[in-house]
């Protein structure tokens, strides 16, 4: 049985409703329960439904065999994990948002607030700018607000939120998308199934 | 004979260097401590720095050994031939995402000056070998870090996009690796070998066709050259049925340069095994043989070779106040039926145990349970 990590909420109902067109449907999943692991009626695959944030690595320890994760959440928790496909759904970008009229000051350490300390931490290596990370676990708009950090780094899909607390998108540090990914060992022995589900999903986005 | 009593865990060890030795390696000790500057120079072939240190009575930093090929390597000597060592060591290492360092017991083998040809199919062989004696369904999956590089020349991918490509390569990620060769300006027609290699899982013999209709270099041809060699040296040996050739096994280009592979058991969720040529980090270090090996992790394998156990210990003797000769005479008595005893003066807590006697006054033992 190939067991399949979802990430619940919105994107995991939508990943559940392609993979049960492509034929891999179970019902008990579409009734309103409490139920965390679903098994389909034909023995094939377990659903299971897990935060969004720790698909990546329930496909790595292998306790799924494939998953559908955020290109975000990939970035961040780096899985040594295979990359099977991009759905090209869920779309955002990750970026650095501040307060409109922001401007840097190269001379002192930027204070970021993020709840993706190591995307934020590769990106600002990458570029030699010192930060001041600041680890939020929500609500990250209201740093700059606060004066708590000078910018943030987070996910933006239609930037109503930003426009809302007065924010603007700086700069995009990488799109991102929803991704098959597939635990490598799993991989291997169950290469069969997997491959089939990937060629189907890769057929109909 | 090998003890059925032992666990799992260490029957491999038995069986596994029971295996080297049969075929000629002799074992390699190595010391607990060497210094820090040979594993900081080589910082790339470990993958990561996290490496203990602490400065010795002469004021040299020492490392806690971290990898065990270094350290073969460097105590190999130039003028040396040839050298086929196993080991069996506790390395340490601070794993991603792991806040401690941990033990981490490894085996492995080394055939140093053995070419391409023989050699290679023998490491080859030893590694399958290996995973037949863990058990179970395995899979070696085997790639060619030299037919890596030769299509990356040619399609001018230097260092940075290199990396990139390579990353996508490991995680089988077609789009990624596209798009950086196309970033690094490469041709489509490259870009389209490329994505194919991306995802290419196959048997030896299949794939080994396919990578020879994929050539676009000389290099490429004589890499597929070297591996058809090692396959018909193979059937001599043990088969290549578990073989599949699958470029996702990547490993750095600066240490090595030739065949690649790594190894997985079904049911551990991370290979359990890797090895590969390594002449070019023989280079290096200034060593002008060539070299092959292997390691097999055995930390992945300890959760998974655990067998559970229904009982701690066949009888627990409860000897409370009786005196010692009437105990011993117990615990002799049970002894003699040949199982093993825990005697204790009360009734531990969280033993399991098929069955539990109570020494009475009188030297009679009572049975208190009976599974």
């Amino acid at each position: 049985m190939l067991s399949i990590a979802l990430p619940k909420g919105r994107l995991g109902d939508k990943v559940y409703k392609l993979f049960s067109q492509l034929g891999y449907g179970c019902p008990s999943i579409e009734e309103d329960s409490r139920k965390l692991v679903f098994d389909s009626p034909d023995g094939k695959v377990r659903y299971l439904l897990v935060k969004p944030s720790d698909v990546a690595i329930y496909v790595e320890r292998g306790a799924a065999d494939i998953g559908v994760a955020g290109k975000d959440t990939l970035m961040e928790s780096e899985p040594d994990v295979y990359e099977l496909l991009d759905l090209k759904f869920g779309k955002c970008s990750i970026a650095v948002a501040a307060k409109n009229g922001w401007v840097d000051d190269v001379s002192l350490p930027l204070r970021v607030a993020t709840k993706y300390v190591n995307v934020a931490q590769n990106y600002y290596m990458s570029i030699n700018r010192q930060i001041d990370i600041i680890k939020l676990n929500g609500s990250i708009e209201l740093a700059p607000i606060l004066g708590l950090s000078d910018v943030i780094v987070d996910i933006v899909e239609t930037g109503t939120t930003l426009k809302e607390n007065d924010l603007s998108v700086f700069n995009v540090i990488a799109p991102s998308s929803a991704r098959l990914i597939a635990n490598r060992a799993s991989y291997q022995f169950q290469a069969d199934i997997i491959e089939e589900i990937r060629a189907k999903l890769e057929a109909i986005i | 004979m090998m003890n059925d009593a032992l666990p799992r865990d260490v029957r491999l060890q038995f069986a596994l260097r029971a295996l080297y030795e049969k075929y000629g390696y002799g074992l390699y000790r190595m010391g607990k401590f060497e210094p820090y500057d040979m594993y900081r120079e080589n910082k790339n072939f470990l993958r990561g720095e996290n490496i203990i240190t602490f400065t010795n009575p002469n004021g040299i930093l020492m490392a806690l050994k971290p990898d065990v090929t270094l350290s073969i390597v460097k105590h190999t000597k130039p003028e040396t031939k040839t050298q086929k060592l196993f080991y069996h060591e506790n390395v340490f290492r601070r794993e991603k995402n792991n806040r401690e360092y941990g033990e981490i017991w490894q085996m492995g083998l080394e055939f140093i000056g053995g070419g391409n040809g023989y050699a290679e199919a023998e490491v080859v062989y030893l590694a399958l070998e290996s995973l037949k004696l863990i058990g179970g369904e395995s899979i070696l999956n085997i790639s060619h870090m030299g037919y890596m590089a030769a299509l990356l020349d040619y399609m001018g991918i230097m260092q940075e996009n290199r990396d990139t490509v390579l990353n996508a390569l490991r995680q089988k990620n077609q789009s990624e690796a596209a798009a950086a060769a196309r970033n690094a300006g490469a041709g489509e027609n490259e870009i389209a070998v490329l994505c194919q290699l991306a995802n290419f899982s196959m048997p030896l013999e299949k794939g080994l066709a396919k990578l020879r209709e994929l050539c676009l270099t000389k290099e490429m041809e004589d890499a597929v050259s070297g591996m058809e060699e090692l396959a018909d040296g193979l059937k001599y040996l043990g088969g290549t049925e578990n073989i599949r050739v699958d470029f996702s096994v990547v490993n750095d280009m600066d240490y090595y340069n030739g065949l690649v592979f790594q190894g997985y058991v079904n049911g551990i969720p991370r290979a359990v095994m890797a090895g590969g040529r390594y002449d070019n980090m023989m280079r290096r270090l200034n060593k002008p043989q060539p070299a092959v090996g292997f390691a097999v992790y055995l930390g992945e394998l300890e959760r998974a070779l655990r067998e559970p156990k229904a009982y701690d210990v066949d009888a627990i003797l409860i000897y409370g106040d009786a005196s010692a000769s009437a105990a011993a005479r117990a615990v002799s008595a049970l002894m003699g039926e040949g199982i093993s005893v825990r005697a204790e003066k009360e009734m531990p807590a969280d033993v399991r145990a098929r069955r539990i006697y109570r020494l009475l006054p009188d030297g009679r033992m009572e049975v208190q349970l009976h599974a």
